[in-house]
């Protein structure tokens, strides 16, 4: 029996809990099967509360891939498994956080955070909205509406929103690539507070190898097109981290690990 | 601010006051042109009988302007969420809408009657256009993204027309029914003009008819007054639905020192 | 009477008065509903109607008479045809037109025997001495209206083309003030009307009259539809006697009559020019005292049909004449 398939197989035992993710040989091709090979078959196994970062150049696949465990897209070859459930369609448990925040000019604040409860139909969050704001810092701004607030708090009150209906999964796509540096470190912080206070499972993909670094548990490499996985490295910072961290020498070499790929693979010219 | 009414209000009272020049320097006869003092005069005079019959005109504008909002918007949501409902229906309101509605007369006539009843129909013809289309493009212009983001919340066709295509849909809407408030009332004079036998409308035909102009001028005067009161009106409304589109902001940025 | 019964038999007789006493607007409100459509929106010569309805003459025949104000005898025509109305006042050349194309209408009194169609100018700017002296002049006409029906007739009846006359189309509201302004310099249109128009800015009009020029059309009378004449023939006829009583007040006193008519709907102009659009139209018809009043002759209609039909207007097979008109309503 091959691995993959013991691994398949035996899921539930081999992960603790239902949000475990499981890829077994999955491809997504575009125009059928003469067309553009978006993501070359992946197979891996992503237990259940870790943080894992992909990391990998434009195009490689990333979104897709997401897209593709977050049951918005289908592959075209392999399966998919989150906990016990195959993936046929959209996953209910996910919360996802976009490159846009994507929030409703329209509502204020609490309004878009609340929104995922009403479209579940969930009651009484009401308290947990005003939490996750004061956990974000951002707790005055309730009542503001989106376009009184900058683009770091705009993507916090999305996060907020991803977070409300306490999901098993949190999916970020770039979250944070429209923020300018010194932001997108406090958001990295943030972050990483976050995923240690709710306990949810992360999936995030950056561009940033330091931001891939400081804010997993695990680093997933990917090539360019078609995308397939490089390398899978551990991060072994205790958490939680401080940013100071990305100047030891461990951080470093991580850093060098992941850049070696992308300057043999002919991303990086450096 | 002050500058922003003075200079207009000048500039109009100029106009005025050439206007009444010109009429009593060339001894233009009232029932061709009469001047700014007597159509202030026949106003003051006829006030009341202008007044009951600019109500009606404009009772009938205002029901239509409701069946016609109504029917736009739910004309306009079937014909954004399906293809078929497009394909099929979209070609009789474009001729509807094509179609002069005051060459059918005598026919509304006998199918109406005179009365509100034609004269809503016609305000409702001149108005459905606008509503349609503008509800058909906001619907359409809803962010893709948005759409992926609640259906990946789960959402189901119901909850994202409700929750994302019609309040991204709002600020076009809003346009539409804009347009629609100031054709409301031209669609009840006209429908007035061939089909009712009381309001404004009708009060014109016969001022025309029989050469007292004066009068016709009054009653262009305060319907013309009045369409401005409603756009203002409009505009109003809209300010309420629409506090957060950038197009209801004033020019500096409300932000929080804190950021 | 009652206080020679005794006393129960006297309370029950004055509670079957009392109850008929209340059931009097009850038995009242029994009065037969006539819908009346007019030919147009209120004009002066509408006062005849308005007089019935104030003096009560409706009441009194029995008959609860609606007025509707109309916009064209044409169209006047079709709604009666189509059963909206019951009775109309038009012009009867129009109602002609309609029982050419099948409409179920009749005409029932005719009290405006020759057609107001008219050349009218303005006296000074122009002279109209004969149908030739038209030649030249810029002549105001509506295109589709009466007045270009007029037109044809009278150009084939003068031995004239209709390309001989410099005719300017214009909307039927603009043709007054284009005669005025002087981008015309004659009108085609009913003479009443314009001669009182021309004499309310102090000016005398010229005219020449089309009735009195070969074109035997035929101007304002009544007309029923059908079906509603042969339910309720009593009621038309009630209806035309009392309106003929209103008819014969207002040409006695038409400065009442004028008077009347503004105050009710907001006429427009002075009391001089209503009673002369009045007078002018009076010249053209049976006075209302004339017991002939309202009689239609087999020989007008002849002409008219025959006339009609030459010009195009009657499609269709030949209707007797009986399908036209009847006199069996008129008052006597």
């Amino acid at each position: 029996m091959l691995a993959a398939d013991r691994i398949w197989d035996n899921g539930d035992r081999a992960a603790t809990s239902s949000s475990s993710i499981f890829l077994d040989k999955v491809e997504k091709t575009y125009g059928g099967p003469a067309g553009v090979r978006a993501v070359a078959p992946i197979t891996v196994e992503l237990p259940a509360g870790e943080a894992v970062s992909i990391v990998g150049p434009s195009g490689c696949g990333k979104s897709t891939l997401m897209r593709l465990i977050a049951g918005l897209d289908a592959p075209t070859g392999g399966r998919i498994r989150i906990g016990s459930r195959a993936v046929t369609g959209p996953v209910p448990d996910i919360g996802i956080v976009f490159q846009r925040d994507l929030l409703l000019e329209w509502r204020r604040v609490l309004g878009n955070v609340m929104l995922p409860a009403e479209i579940k139909g969930l009651g009484g969050l009401q308290e947990r909205a005003r939490e996750l704001l004061a956990e974000l810092d951002i707790a005055s701004f309730a009542d503001a509406y989106p376009w009184q607030l900058s683009g770091g708090m705009r993507q916090r009150v999305a996060i907020a929103r991803a977070l409300l209906p306490r999901p098993k999964l949190l999916f970020l796509d770039e979250p944070f690539s429209a923020l300018d540096a010194l932001t997108r470190d406090q958001m990295n912080v943030l972050l990483q507070r976050l995923q240690t206070s709710q306990g949810v499972t992360t999936l995030m993909i950056t561009h940033s190898i330091s931001e891939a670094i400081f804010c997993a548990d695990r680093v997933l490499v990917m090539s360019g097109r078609p995308g397939c996985v490089l390398d899978d490295i551990r991060v072994p910072f205790e958490r939680p981290r401080r940013l100071a961290v990305r100047e030891t020498p461990a951080f470093a070499a991580i850093g060098r690990r992941i850049r070696e790929h992308f300057e043999k693979a002919g991303v990086l010219v450096g | 601010m002050i500058a922003g009414v003075l200079w207009p209000l000048l500039s109009g009272l100029i106009g005025l006051a050439l206007w009444e020049g010109l009429v009593r320097a060339f001894h233009v006869p009232m029932f061709l042109l009469p001047a700014p003092s007597q159509i202030v005069l026949t106003i003051v005079q006829q006030g009341p009988y202008l007044m009951t019959q600019l109500g009606i005109t404009m009772v009938a504008a205002g029901l239509g302007l409701v069946m016609s909002v109504a029917l736009g918007l739910a004309a306009g949501a079937a014909i954004a969420s399906s293809r078929l409902v497009d394909r099929m229906l979209t070609p009789w309101l474009v001729i509807a809408h094509a179609i002069p509605k005051v060459v059918i007369a005598p026919l509304f006539l006998v199918w109406f009657g005179f009365g509100l009843q034609s004269e809503m129909f016609f305000v409702v013809a001149f108005t459905f256009f606008p509503v349609i289309v503008n509800t058909v493009t906001g619907l359409k212009s809803a962010d893709p993204e948005q759409l992926l983001m609640v259906r990946a919340m789960g959402a189901t066709p119901r909850q994202v027309l409700h929750k994302i295509q019609f309040p991204s849909a709002l600020a076009s809407i809003c346009a539409g029914i804009k347009l629609a408030v100031t054709l409301a009332p031209v669609g009840a004079v006209i429908g007035e003009f061939v089909a009712s036998n009381a309001g404004l409308g009708h009060l014109l035909i016969r001022a025309v008819g029989d050469m007292d102009t004066p009068l016709a001028f009054a009653a262009v005067t305060v319907f013309s007054i009045f369409g401005v009161l409603l756009w203002r009106a409009a505009e109003w409304v809209e300010r309420r639905v629409l506090p957060w589109h950038p197009s209801q902001r004033d020019t500096f940025l409300l932000r929080d020192a804190n950021t | 009477m009652i206080r020679s019964l005794p006393a129960l038999s006297r309370r029950l007789a004055l509670a079957v008065a009392g109850a008929a006493l209340v059931a009097s607007p009850a038995a009242a409100q029994s009065l037969a509903p006539v819908k009346v459509v007019l030919d147009w929106a209120w004009l002066p010569y509408h006062a005849p109607f308005l007089i019935a309805q104030d003096k009560g003459y409706y009441k009194e025949a029995g008959l609860d008479v609606s007025l509707e104000q109309g916009r064209g005898s044409a169209t006047t025509a079709l709604l009666l045809a189509q059963g909206n109305f019951d009775v109309a006042h038009l012009n009867i050349t129009n109602a002609a037109q309609m029982v050419g194309k099948g409409g179920a209408l009749k005409t029932v009194a005719l009290y405006q025997h020759k057609t107001a169609a008219a050349f009218i100018g303005i006296k000074g700017k122009v002279k109209l001495d004969g149908p030739q002296s038209l030649k030249g002049l810029k002549i105001g006409s509506t295109p589709g209206g009466s007045d270009a029906l007029s037109l044809r007739i009278f150009t084939a009846a003068n031995g004239m083309k209709m390309s001989d006359l410099n005719i300017i189309a214009l909307d039927a509201n603009a043709k007054t003030a284009a005669l005025f302004g002087g981008t015309i310099d004659v009108v085609s249109g009913d003479s009443p009307a314009f001669n009182a128009y021309v004499r309310a800015t102090g000016q005398e009009p010229v005219d020449l009259q089309l009735a009195n020029m070969g074109v035997p059309l035929l101007g304002f009378g009544f007309a029923a539809n059908t079906s509603y004449l042969n339910k309720n023939p009593e009621v038309v006829r009630k209806f035309l006697l009392a309106t003929r009583r209103g008819f014969v007040e207002a040409a006695r006193d038409f400065k009442a009559a004028c008077e009347l008519i503004q105050a009710k709907v907001h006429l427009a102009g002075t009391i001089e020019r209503c009673i002369d659009y009045n007078q002018g139209l009076l010249a053209l018809s049976t006075p209302p005292t004339d017991p002939t009043w309202g009689g239609q002759s087999q020989e007008e209609w002849s002409k008219l049909v025959a006339t009609l039909k030459s010009a195009g207007e009657l499609p269709g097979d030949d209707k007797p004449l009986t399908t036209y008109y009847t006199n069996d309503f008129v008052p006597k």
